[in-house]
């Protein structure tokens, strides 16, 4: 799901625009930087989060995928950021997440399941084990393997992580200073 | 505030409204001889002839780029996107070779289909971040980009990329790897002539914008400067995406290939460039 987070509507940004009515060129640039500090902290998370699998082969660079899909428009209203990225808003918020098209949700278990699906495995060669004492289930193989390959669950509980994105804060202050610099030089122009 | 209601990456979406499906037997050394706004406009993979295969591809390409549209259990990745274009190649009857099975020639291959989609995907995103760019506005208070550090699983070389920024013509500012937005060595460093990311086959070189003040301290531009934006031929002449390849797509690379051959609407055959 895509994040949008109109940032006009942040206590503080509504100061900066009070204080100072935003020419529609500002605006432009104001939101331009704002979807640069939001791309910046993405990057740093990507690359201080580690691999959750790191047998698992190549890492899927999550939230720097999250960063290309970084954007910025600007309405009436004042000026968003657009993360069109499937995820950033259920790993911001949190939320429950249950099967739509099959029986269970297929987690991974092992390193070398992660980033694939049951179907990236030979049919025959996965079956389905019940660990009645855990309550779990599990896809096991590929065979010979009796490991569990992915875990089967009805759904999946994800917290909400309000440090996806940068706070208020950081976005009024990086954006004053850009507000600033901006004027700064157009009266130096003049 | 967060909005309900998702919102998509406007010029990235853009970028792929105006792409034709290409179905080609020609190789992708055959294919960079294509004009990189020819490129622009079409999907297309390396020997890959089939139509149907091809759509599935700009489909799921699409629906990474915009998944502002997927409702729960609609969301695409590369690991649904591996099971749906293997199935569509067991449709058309695909069976890599025995030598190619399991490479990147295999079309049904992890390392094949993740480049194919990845590929598609940033393409657009790099896209709409350039196009961003050149707002004027924008353009003037960014006026710069730092080409970032790989975060591929095997990168290049520091000493490659080096290399190649300095036979790019791009300026020499040091450590970091920084130009105009506007110079037009970022066409040169790109293998496929565009000038922003990806800039090689599984090149994970992204940029970021480098604002006005530093652009100056590294001599770059002076304070009354004002660069003049560019676009892309492209986007002046948005037409909607066709499913098969498209009579303009086949005109564009007759002008300026007049001995390509078409069987069928797949490209088999291209000609020198004309000068």
């Amino acid at each position: 799901m895509t994040l949008h987070v109109q940032l006009v509507d942040f206590d503080l940004a509504r100061a900066l625009v009070d204080a100072a009515p935003i020419k529609a060129g500002e605006k432009r640039s104001l939101a331009a930087a704002a979807a640069d500090i939001t791309r910046r902290w993405f990057r740093d998370r990507d690359s201080s989060h580690p691999h959750t699998m790191p047998l698992g082969g190549a890492r899927s660079h999550y939230w720097n995928e999250a960063a290309k899909a970084t954007a910025w428009r600007t309405d009436d209203e004042g000026f968003s950021v657009v993360v069109a990225q499937t995820g950033v808003r259920l790993h911001m918020l949190g939320g429950d997440v249950k099967p739509v098209n099959a029986q269970a949700l297929a987690i991974p278990a092992r390193d070398d399941a992660y980033g694939k699906l049951p179907s990236d495995f030979p049919r025959d060669s996965l079956h389905v084990v019940i660990y009645k004492n855990a309550g779990k289930a599990a896809l096991v193989g590929p065979t010979p393997s009796r490991r569990p390959l992915f875990w089967l669950l009805k759904h999946v509980t994800i917290n909400p992580d309000p440090s996806v994105l940068p706070s208020s804060t950081v976005y009024f202050h990086s954006l004053m200073y850009r507000l600033s610099r901006i004027r700064s030089r157009q009266e130096s122009a003049a | 505030m967060l909005f309900s209601s998702p919102v998509p990456f406007d010029d990235a979406v853009r970028s792929r409204e105006v792409r034709s499906l290409l179905p080609t037997s020609l190789s992708s050394a055959d294919l960079q001889k294509l004009p990189a706004e020819i490129r622009e406009r079409a999907t297309f993979s390396a020997r890959v002839p089939y139509v149907g295969h091809l759509s599935k591809l700009d489909r799921i390409i699409g629906m990474i780029v915009d998944p502002s549209a997927a409702q729960p259990g609609q969301y695409m990745n590369e690991s649904l996107a591996r099971k749906l274009l293997r199935e569509s190649l067991a449709d058309e009857g695909y069976e890599p070779s025995e030598d190619d099975a399991g490479t990147i020639k295999d079309l049904s291959s992890v390392s094949r289909i993740h480049l194919q989609v990845q590929m598609g995907v940033d393409f657009a995103r790099g896209y709409g971040r350039y196009a961003q760019g050149m707002d004027p506005d924008v353009l003037n208070e960014f006026p710069a980009q730092r080409l970032l550090p790989s975060i591929a699983e095997h990168p290049r070389t520091t000493e490659f990329w080096d290399e190649r920024w300095a036979e790019a013509g791009l300026p020499d500012t040091g450590d970091d790897l920084v130009a105009l937005k506007t110079d037009p060595g970022w066409f040169r460093l790109s293998i496929f002539g565009l000038p922003y990311p990806p800039f090689d086959f599984g090149s994970e070189r992204w940029l970021e914008d480098v604002d006005r003040d530093e652009a100056e301290d590294l001599g770059l531009i002076s304070p009354e400067d004002r660069l003049q934006a560019q676009c892309r031929p492209f986007a002046d002449g948005m037409t909607a995406n066709l499913p098969i390849p498209s009579l303009d797509l086949i005109e564009a690379i007759l002008n300026v290939m007049p001995g390509a051959t078409f069987e069928d609407g797949v490209l088999t055959q291209i000609s020198r460039l004309l000068s």
